[in-house]
């Protein structure tokens, strides 16, 4: 296109129309190709994946269009959880479902990551939500024990392009902001997108006033710019991964897919036995039912202890919680909840998590949600394989849920 | 302005936005710190 100088000698109000339109343009491609590429679901998790926390940069975009991705495409179990998710066990959703029943699964989270970040991370993701949503949330007696997630823990949760997709959404963005300012005299450097989440200075003089009132102008632009970067950004990453799935993939597949037909259906009785086995072989050292390296390291000179602290109060985390699963029921997805036991062998006050779980089936009761309690039977050794994370037994229990509730 | 002045203009400024958007990178790799680091607690 040729365009001599004499052609751009327009007034300033042509200028600035012309930007505008252009804006616009690039706007509603933008929406447009998102939409599309959402459609047409480029970027499917492989068959089974485990993303303990978002990464950064490039990296945490990728596990934002896998989590989008995953949530819409009706086939793959997202499966959000907290530490248990970190363990290597062969029966673990993620690697034991795709490799043996052809059931992909994408398992985001490690510890701390609970109610609070699963709800921004799923909010994040609105427009992917559905009745089909295929979703499972696993909760720990052990989010209840602190009154919110540690700041440092929130960085490596909420890197910028994680906080970018969350600017346009009001409810989940005051969530966030009133996060970030009673932290804010945590943060040692902060990211551009985190500051937009800090502390406002609030009217005092006019004149303060009216820097006030510019000042929120300028923000308001600053959203506009980094939500409209992080979406072109998004497109073009999503065509990356569509491209050359294997090298632009910071991601790596821990599970094959089982392409052939469905076995026949599990044994799940079998299974259980196998699974207890496995888990009771390596706990030969202690009479805690804890795997024999960690009762070494953590058990040995301690003993049996409480787990819960004095004064601890559940409501904070229960309220949040109780806000993500009427989320959940506004957006039509049934999520399985799965709420998971201590051991009693370790811990004086276990009994303790199942007052709890009578909580959380008050809240999935409410909100029509399936829900699964380990705490209210009498608990198995080797259901977990420590103090508190889910071991092999465990682990063929929450599957047989996972299976039998999205047959 | 013409019309046909005003549309070579839009693509203009249509052209830098996509270059601005294509070659900018990720929007904001900058990391944020925090002054505590609170550890995870396996028991």
């Amino acid at each position: 296109m040729s365009l001599p100088s004499s052609d751009v000698r327009l007034t300033i109000g042509g200028h600035i129309a012309a930007a505008f339109t252009a804006l616009v343009i690039l706007w509603a491609a933008l929406a447009l190709l998102s939409t599309l590429l959402s459609r047409l679901n480029l970027a499917p998790p492989s068959a089974g994946l485990y993303i303990p926390d978002p990464g950064n940069g490039v990296e945490a975009t990728q596990t934002m269009i896998r989590l989008g991705s995953a949530l819409s495409d009706g086939r793959t179990v997202v499966l959000l959880g907290s530490s248990e998710l970190m363990q290597t066990r062969s029966f673990m959703p993620y690697r034991y479902l795709p490799k043996e029943l052809g059931i992909p699964v994408l398992a985001i989270g490690r510890g701390y990551f609970q109610s609070f970040a699963i709800y921004e991370y799923l909010s994040a993701n609105d427009r992917y939500l559905s009745d089909s949503t295929r979703l499972v949330i696993l909760v720990s007696p052990g989010w209840f024990k602190e009154d919110s997630i540690p700041f440092n823990f929130f960085l490596t949760y909420f890197p910028a392009p994680v906080l970018a997709r969350l600017l346009d959404k009001d409810a989940v963005t005051d969530l966030m902001r009133d996060y970030v300012t009673a932290h804010w005299s945590l943060v040692e450097k902060s990211s551009a997108t985190l500051s937009l989440f800090g502390p406002q200075t609030n009217s005092g003089a006019p004149r303060q006033r009216l820097w006030a009132w510019i000042r929120s102008g300028t923000r308001r632009l600053r959203e506009q710019a980094i939500g409209l970067r992080e979406q072109a950004f998004t497109l073009r990453t999503e065509f990356d991964m569509l491209l050359h799935t294997e090298a632009s993939n910071s991601h790596s597949t821990i599970a094959a897919i089982n392409t052939e037909t469905r076995p026949v259906a599990p044994d799940w009785e079998a299974l259980r036995r196998v699974a207890q086995e496995r888990e009771l072989a390596v706990m030969t050292n202690n009479p805690m039912y804890v795997r024999d390296d960690y009762y070494t390291r953590y058990l040995k000179d301690r003993g049996r202890t409480e787990y819960f602290p004095a004064g601890m109060d559940p409501k904070g985390e229960m309220q949040m919680l109780e806000r993500l699963l009427r989320y959940l029921q506004s957006r039509h997805v049934h999520a399985l909840i799965v709420m998971e036991p201590l051991n009693p062998y370790t811990y004086l006050d276990a009994s303790r998590a199942r007052t709890l779980g009578n909580e959380v089936a008050a809240l999935c009761a409410s909100t029509a949600m399936p829900y699964y309690d380990m705490t209210q039977s009498d608990y198995v050794p080797g259901t977990l394989s420590d103090a508190m994370h889910v071991g092999e037994l465990g682990w063929v229990l929450i599957d047989e849920k996972i299976d039998r509730y999205y047959q | 302005m013409s019309t046909r002045r005003f549309i070579k203009l839009v693509a203009l400024y249509l052209g830098l936005l996509v270059v601005l958007f294509t070659h900018a990178g990720n929007p904001d790799e900058s990391q944020s710190t925090s002054k505590v680091h609170f550890e995870y607690q396996q028991f």
